[in-house]
């Protein structure tokens, strides 16, 4: 169920909401009208192609950037430059030792030092079990860490943090299948412990699927759709069969993409909710999962 | 409590260490009799307390470039971090100052006043500190190098316009008019015109501050 | 002949959409069903609690959750509260009873549909069924 933007001040009072959010840089729009309520408690996916937009939201529902227009709240109050509200969000970037901006010369553990300072519910036992579970050295400067530790140290700071939202981008960018599996655990082990909010950006769509409570899918600066991700999965099939029957089919749906072979054809149809395709056709019905639709949705026509 | 935190992870300890020279010296100083000891270091304190400037300059200028998007992305406010910077750039010329006091640092002229060295470091520490923060907001802007870039070329036209200027000796007469207190006076008027201005700057860029990575 | 078929093992969903992968939040009912019909799972007996589902099959709880309460509204399942989930008296009876219904909707039919498509007839059919037993 979406929920409508347009409504009275009762839909902002719990969770962060976003309304009429837009940024751009000069003339290049990169976020454009995006409405948006996070419900507390919650592990919501994000997510979309590169320059989509992602990264900008997730810095502008946590202040690190001002929005051009549009307003963020948490629990009613604004969050820009609002130092309660900002307590109780963390937005873990990834690191990037190229940027020359921030401490990259410093050492791992006085990085993590200077995180405890200024995040107010930083679990330091946490920090230095997670260092050992991931294997890393905290006595190494920032700039001498390899990809994947760069993505542990990022990962590190969320987790311990225990902010009550915690916004992860593309956490496992850069860690191995092995490494991955084990932050979805620890993932779920936290969320199960604490019942955090977690917004996680990710391009490893499969892998985090069956995760993700629901996704928030964006595109060119826009939020496509905001949906519980089984609901969503639930309303999306795969038709096909003979090209007529396809297209009868798929009539009164919304397709969100079409594939020819022949005399065959299918059909990838979004369902309205509680919506059952019209079985008077002999077609093939199939699921689809997350990375399908999501292709469909955003990926260009593939000639 | 943050603020303690940011000033332990600055070089605050190579400002404490011109500092101490400047200080242990004028304690040697005040000791010795001889004078032409005295005048070679003399020279070697003013010096130390020159580069104590820049150091602060430096200082300040570190302290936006390397502090300000990494703490943002620890949730610090715009404002908390600015306020940071202003108590901590106050409490370290309430440093200097201090020290300056105690280490009986002998002036241009020997028996120079007390009140006069103050002021000397006073305007010296607050010109440093608001350049630094201009030279740290101008750093944030545009990139280092674009910064030493601006500073370069504004250098370069300030000391063409100071150049062209000798011309307008009553325009000069009024600053080298003799007496050294007045002289003093004018300089620390415009290291506050500086420290201001650094102020204005750093206000300006750091709230509209987006974090990068 | 109106029919909506599905290639490969035939699947079951709630609804009349016959798929061939599942949700994960019905194959985990499922799951726990067949548990129950197995004896893996007696009746009375406690139920992995949403949040060892969702540990087990990294998954997330509210999935886990939305199974598991599928088989509460079905009445197969009860809560006490503060302790978990247990299997209610009867359910072996309930989850049968239901299947059964449904084995004609889910199996039979599709099975008819194909052996019509196939030029099967009932003879041959019927061939096929004794020679299983």
């Amino acid at each position: 169920m979406e929920e409508r933007m347009d409504v009275q001040n009762n839909v902002c009072k719990e969770g962060i909401c976003c309304r009429g959010i837009g940024k751009h840089y000069g003339s290049r729009e990169v976020l454009k009208g995006v409405d948006l309520t996070l419900e507390k408690g919650k592990i919501y996916g994000l997510i979309g192609r590169n320059g989509a937009g992602k990264t900008t939201l997730l810095s502008i529902l946590s202040a690190q950037n001002p929005a051009s227009y549009g307003e963020v709240l948490l629990d009613g109050q604004p969050v820009w430059e609002n130092q309660a509200a900002l307590n109780r969000i963390c937005f873990s970037r990834e690191l990037n030792p190229a940027s020359g901006l921030g401490g990259t010369h410093m050492k791992v553990k006085e990085y993590l030092k200077l995180a405890g300072m200024y995040l107010p519910g930083w679990d330091k036992a946490m920090a230095e079990e997670l260092a050992v579970r991931f294997g890393l050295d905290t006595g190494k400067k920032i700039e001498k860490l390899s990809k994947g530790m760069l993505s542990m140290v990022s990962i590190l700071v969320a987790m311990a943090s225990k902010a009550e939202y915690t916004f992860l981008d593309e956490p496992v960018a850069g860690l191995d299948v092995v490494a991955r599996e084990q932050f979805y655990r620890l993932l779920l082990e936290e969320y199960e412990t604490t019942g955090r909010t977690f917004v996680i950006s990710t391009h490893i769509i499969g892998e985090m699927e069956n995760l993700m409570e629901e996704v928030l899918i964006m595109k060119d600066g826009s939020l496509l759709l905001k949906e519980n991700t089984q609901e969503l999965l639930d309303r999306c099939i795969y038709i096909s069969g003979r090209k007529d029957d396809v297209e009868a089919a798929s009539r009164e749906h919304t397709v969100l993409c079409r594939e020819m072979l022949g005399r065959g054809a299918g059909a990838m149809l979004l369902l309205k909710p509680q919506e059952l395709p019209d079985p008077g056709a002999d077609l093939t019905v199939q699921s689809v999962n997350l990375q399908k639709l999501f292709v469909a949705m955003c990926g260009e026509e593939l000639t | 409590m943050r603020i303690y935190g940011k000033m332990m992870k600055t070089f605050g300890g190579l400002l404490l260490e011109s500092f101490v020279i400047t200080f242990l010296a004028g304690m040697l100083v005040t000791f010795l009799n001889d004078v032409s000891v005295t005048e070679r270091l003399e020279t070697f304190l003013e010096f130390c307390l020159l580069v104590g400037f820049c150091n602060f300059m430096i200082l300040i200028s570190c302290l936006y470039r390397i502090y300000l998007n990494l703490l943002l992305s620890f949730g610090c406010t715009r404002k908390h971090f600015f306020v940071s910077v202003q108590v901590f750039k106050v409490l370290c010329i309430a440093a200097a100052l201090f020290l300056g006091f105690l280490s009986g640092i002998p002036g241009h002229a020997a028996g120079q006043a007390v009140g006069e060295r103050l002021l000397m470091i006073a305007a010296g520490m607050i010109a440093s500190g608001g350049m630094g923060e201009i030279f740290g907001a101008l750093q944030l802007k545009f990139s280092s190098k674009g910064a030493v870039a601006i500073v370069a070329v504004s250098a370069v036209l300030g000391s063409f316009v100071v150049l062209t200027s000798r011309n307008y000796s009553g325009f000069w007469q009024l600053f080298f008019s003799g007496n050294v207190l007045w002289l003093l006076i004018q300089l620390l008027m415009i290291a506050l015109i500086l420290y201001f201005t650094g102020i204005f700057a750093a206000w300006c860029i750091v709230m509209r501050y987006e974090v990068r990575e | 002949m109106n029919h909506v078929t599905v290639s490969g093992n035939g699947g079951r969903k709630m609804h009349q959409i016959l798929t061939q992968e599942k949700s994960i939040y019905i194959q985990i009912h499922e799951m726990i069903e067949n548990d129950i019909l197995r004896d893996i799972i007696l009746e009375e007996e406690r139920v992995p609690s949403t949040n060892e589902l969702a540990k087990l099959y990294s998954i997330n709880p509210a999935t886990a959750a939305k199974g598991v309460n599928l088989l509460v509204d079905e009445g197969i399942l009860y809560k006490k509260r503060g302790i978990g989930m247990f299997v209610d008296r009867g359910a072996k009876e309930k989850i049968r009873a239901k299947r059964k219904e449904s084995f004609y909707r889910d199996y039979v039919s599709a099975l008819l549909c194909e052996a019509r498509r196939l030029g099967i007839t009932k003879e041959e059919l019927k061939e096929m069924l004794f020679q299983e037993r």
